[in-house]
């Protein structure tokens, strides 16, 4: 029997994929320190076997996989939004900063900011601690940590920033967007 | 990162939130009783605090500290929250629940407890806040800073709708200067020089105004201009910057020429946070960086002579009064031990003169538990509840404006604020909103879901088609002015109890028809800024949710301002009114009521630089009742 691919060459290959259908270079998404925090996230929720299949998938084919495209969300924002939760807006205005409205219809275990809130210490509070590892595995909703909301491609796509970090500084928003050159950037 | 070299450091004594227990304050005769300590309480402290007077602020949330490590676990669970609602980075605690967009709804006896804090049972309910943490809901708001209009002060008089204040703008004038100082604001004269609000010559504002940014400027290229009929008048329009209490660039003319030092992070230790706004665009809920002013800075500065006290996750629950002479004789407060548990020891602080500055719900909420409505001469305890009403319109630019950078709004539309118009419909401001249709759709996320998803985008064209959308985004929010009306109530109901057995406020909120005209024509104007913008109308309204109102056959969304006012109205007797211009309670003599809810009018400007400046103006006529209090009196008998 040939041995399989260690950890360390999975982790590649995932961001090998990863950058196929986010449009981000393998460099950026390198850069984003999440790699190992995603990869683990999505093994944790739908299992190696879902995660292979999904990288061996066609990548142009649609509609795609969920899992891909939970995979593709989950770069772009730092949030897991399992495969049963494709093509929920309403789950997704709901997740968005700064939006107010009603609470759309997900279920409960999806609800990983209730014990959040309740554990919260100020000054001993620890993003991320309930996170993607948590007590029995699965959940169909979560921020993977606070880095990853930072971290977040969408920012990046839109020619901006996290909302409420990385600031690109006093008088910045005077000017036009300046969008980074995508196309150079392919490999 | 540009940081000041000339930011005042404000260092917040370590352990003074939590050094004074309630049992001590409890035992304490203290000049004045504060009930909150956000921005009118620690006006008011700082205030009383340069005076002389001895100062207990009772505090219902936590706060340890106002330290940037506490500050930085607001940030990190905000990052960290699944739902990122404007009160996300603020911990869910039971004992002193504050309102959450996503609690919105109507309830009943039977609805779980806690599910909601704000009660309301009507079909339209409004989704506005208010914070109850250390610093209140200033650690929170945007930091608009609009100064009220002259006309504002008598809409009685001169439309026949509202009511008139005691006060005019000119008797608030240097208060407003106070104001505008304590707060931090940028803006330039010239620019708020409209519909009659004048300043005294020579003023500038403390700092000069905050850029406009790229996208108020294409807006601009469309509005400048445009002309619009009104009730037979002609109204030319113009995009225009807003004065904002958040840090830009000192003018150095300020002061006659002393110039202004801006106020940075408030920590214990010296740290290199609060310098000028970054363009986060992260002002609600929190400016990681301090930019934006919150009361923990007018807080620190009160607790430096060391005769302010504070007694945190203290909720005031009950006003003692002697039915005899009716003079309040103390607070009975709910100190609870921790926000995991319902525990909680019950006191009553004691002070020559008492203040309420809960916020206008909380200040209501606490006299009508307290039975006091039976004692006022006017019976409008937590009548005239008043907000602004939001209505958005959101449209696709034709190219990108850079939409998602900046504050959430450096600039908009003034214009149509006044006029002869509001003899028959409602004035309102436009905001331009830098951070896209967020508030209206759950933009950037729901874009990302809808290409991902149903659109199945991926690569380089997910990329490019995101970018492209976003920043084309221009959102309108229409915020429309809102009368007193009797029948707006905050009341309380034995049925609804929070998790310390303190009564919940009952909300009822309905949308005149007043306010609507407003609303069809801010939609109508909408469409017209849009077409020439040459930007595609997405707007949508939706008649199944809670904040639907129909009008004239139109279904609208009428979202909560967060501009809650008007529950202890302020006027010139005690028949028609709660409190005098002082803020002064009619029935109670030691009582003053500070905050929002003493306005008579909101008008079309964001309420709290006129809730401060009021705050400034009371402070002295109670510094003046303490010194008449205090001074020994020669009786006979
Ligand atoms: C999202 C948002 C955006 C906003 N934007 C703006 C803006 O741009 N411009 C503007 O002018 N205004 C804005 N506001 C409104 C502004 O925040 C309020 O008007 C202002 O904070 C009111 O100040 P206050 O001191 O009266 O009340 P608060 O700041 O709410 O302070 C009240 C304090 O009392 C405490 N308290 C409450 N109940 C009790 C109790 N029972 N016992 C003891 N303590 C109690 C609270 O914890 C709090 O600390 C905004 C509000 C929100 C929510
Ligand atoms: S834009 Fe950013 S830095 Fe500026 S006040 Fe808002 S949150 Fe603070």
């Amino acid at each position: 029997m040939t041995q399989g691919p260690t950890a360390d060459e999975k982790l590649r290959e995932f961001v090998k994929f990863s950058a196929a259908v986010t449009g981000f270079s393998e460099f950026d998404l390198w850069g984003t320190g999440q790699a190992e925090a995603y990869y683990e996230t999505v093994v944790n929720q739908v299992g190696p076997d879902a995660i292979q299949n999904a990288i061996s998938s066609d990548p142009s084919v649609v509609p795609a996989d969920p899992v891909v495209q939970s995979i593709i969300k989950l770069w772009y924002v730092g949030v897991w939004y399992g495969p049963e939760l494709a093509g929920r807006v309403d789950v997704a205005a709901w997740t968005a900063p700064g939006r107010s409205g009603a609470k759309p219809a997900v279920s409960d275990d999806s609800q990983p900011e209730e014990s959040w809130n309740r554990q919260a210490v100020p000054g001993q509070h620890q993003a991320g601690e309930s996170g993607a590892y948590a007590e029995d595995g699965r959940k169909a909703l979560f921020v993977v940590s606070s880095e990853a909301y930072t971290e977040g491609l969408l920012w990046r796509a839109i020619g901006a920033h996290p909302s409420g970090a990385k600031a690109p500084g006093y008088g910045s928003w005077v000017n036009p967007p300046a969008f980074e050159n995508y196309q150079k950037e392919q490999v | 990162m540009t940081s000041y070299d000339d930011a005042e450091q404000i260092i917040f004594p370590a352990g003074a939130a939590t050094q004074t227990s309630a049992a001590e304050a409890a035992k304490g005769e203290w000049d004045a009783v504060i009930v909150g300590g956000g921005m009118a309480g620690s006006i008011v402290a700082e205030q009383l605090s340069q005076a002389g007077y001895k100062v207990l602020i009772l505090e219902a949330g936590p706060g340890k500290d106002l330290d940037l490590a506490e500050y930085e676990s607001y940030l990190s669970r905000f990052y960290g929250a699944v739902v990122k609602d404007n009160q996300s980075p603020y911990p869910f605690n039971p004992n002193a629940r504050m309102p959450r967009s996503t609690d919105t709804m109507p309830v009943h006896p039977d609805t779980p407890r806690d599910d909601f804090y704000l009660v309301q049972e009507d079909k339209y309910c409004t989704d506005t806040t208010f914070t109850r943490v250390l610093g209140g809901t200033s650690m929170h708001w945007e930091g608009k800073a609009l100064r009220m209009l002259p006309e504002d002060f008598d809409l009685q008089t001169k439309y026949g709708q509202g009511l008139n204040w005691p006060l005019s703008y000119d008797d608030l004038e240097p208060y407003y200067r106070q104001a505008e100082a304590e707060l931090g604001v940028a803006a330039e004269v010239e620019d708020q020089t409209y519909l009659g609000m004048h300043f005294p010559k020579g003023y500038v504002f403390p700092m000069h105004r905050m850029p406009p940014s790229y996208l108020d400027q294409t807006v601009a290229r469309g509005v400048d201009g445009m002309r619009v009929n009104l009730a037979d008048d002609d109204y030319t329009l113009q995009v225009r910057s807003f004065p904002q209490a958040r840090n830009g660039v000192p003018n150095a003319a300020y002061d006659g020429g002393k110039g202004f030092v801006p106020v940075g992070a408030v920590s214990t230790s010296q740290a290199e946070e609060g310098e000028r706004c970054q363009g986060n665009t992260n002002c609600v809920p929190i400016c990681p960086v301090q930019a934006k002013y919150h009361a923990g800075k007018t807080l620190a500065k009160a607790l430096r002579k060391g005769n302010v006290k504070i007694v945190t996750q203290a909720v005031a629950s009950k006003v003692e009064i002697n039915d005899l002479d009716r003079r309040v004789t103390g607070i009975t407060i709910k100190n609870y031990h921790s926000l995991d548990s319902d525990s909680y020891e019950t006191y009553t602080v004691k002070g020559t003169v008492y203040i309420l500055c809960a916020h206008a719900i909380e200040n209501a909420r606490i006299m009508l538990a307290s039975d006091m409505q039976r004692m006022s001469r006017s019976k409008l305890i937590g009548c005239n509840l008043m907000d602004h009403a939001y209505l958005l319109s959101w449209g696709l630019l034709p190219k990108p404006a850079g939409t998602m950078r900046g504050t959430t709004c450096t600039s908009g539309i003034t214009d149509l604020r006044g006029g002869r118009f509001r003899v028959t419909q409602a004035g309102f401001g436009v905001d331009i909103h830098n951070d896209g249709w967020g508030w209206a759709t759950g933009s950037p996320y729901t874009d990302l879901v809808e290409l991902v998803d149903k659109r199945g985008l991926r690569g380089p064209e997910l990329r490019r088609t995101l970018g492209d959308q976003i920043s084309r985004q221009l959102l309108l929010a229409f915020m429309i002015d809102l009368l007193p009306d009797r029948s707006n109530t905050v009341t309380v109901d034995d049925r609804y109890k929070d998790a310390i057995g303190n009564l919940k406020p009952v909300v009822s909120l309905k949308i005149p028809p007043y306010t609507m005209r407003g609303a069809a024509f801010a939609r109508k104007l909408a469409t017209d800024i849009f077409e020439k913008l040459g930007a595609e109308d997405k707007t949508h309204y939706d008649e199944k949710s809670y904040s639907a109102v129909e009008y004239d056959g139109q279904w609208y969304n009428i979202l909560g301002g967060n501009h809650l006012a008007g529950t202890h109205i302020m006027g010139t007797d005690p028949t028609n009114s709660v409190v005098d211009h002082t803020q002064q309670s009619w029935d109670h003599d030691n009582l003053y009521l500070v905050g929002p809810g003493s306005l008579p009018s909101i008008g079309t400007s964001n309420i709290s630089l006129t809730m401060a400046a009021l705050a400034f103006r009371s402070s002295i006529h109670i510094a003046r009742y303490l010194r008449a209090a205090k001074a020994p009196v020669t009786v006979g008998s």
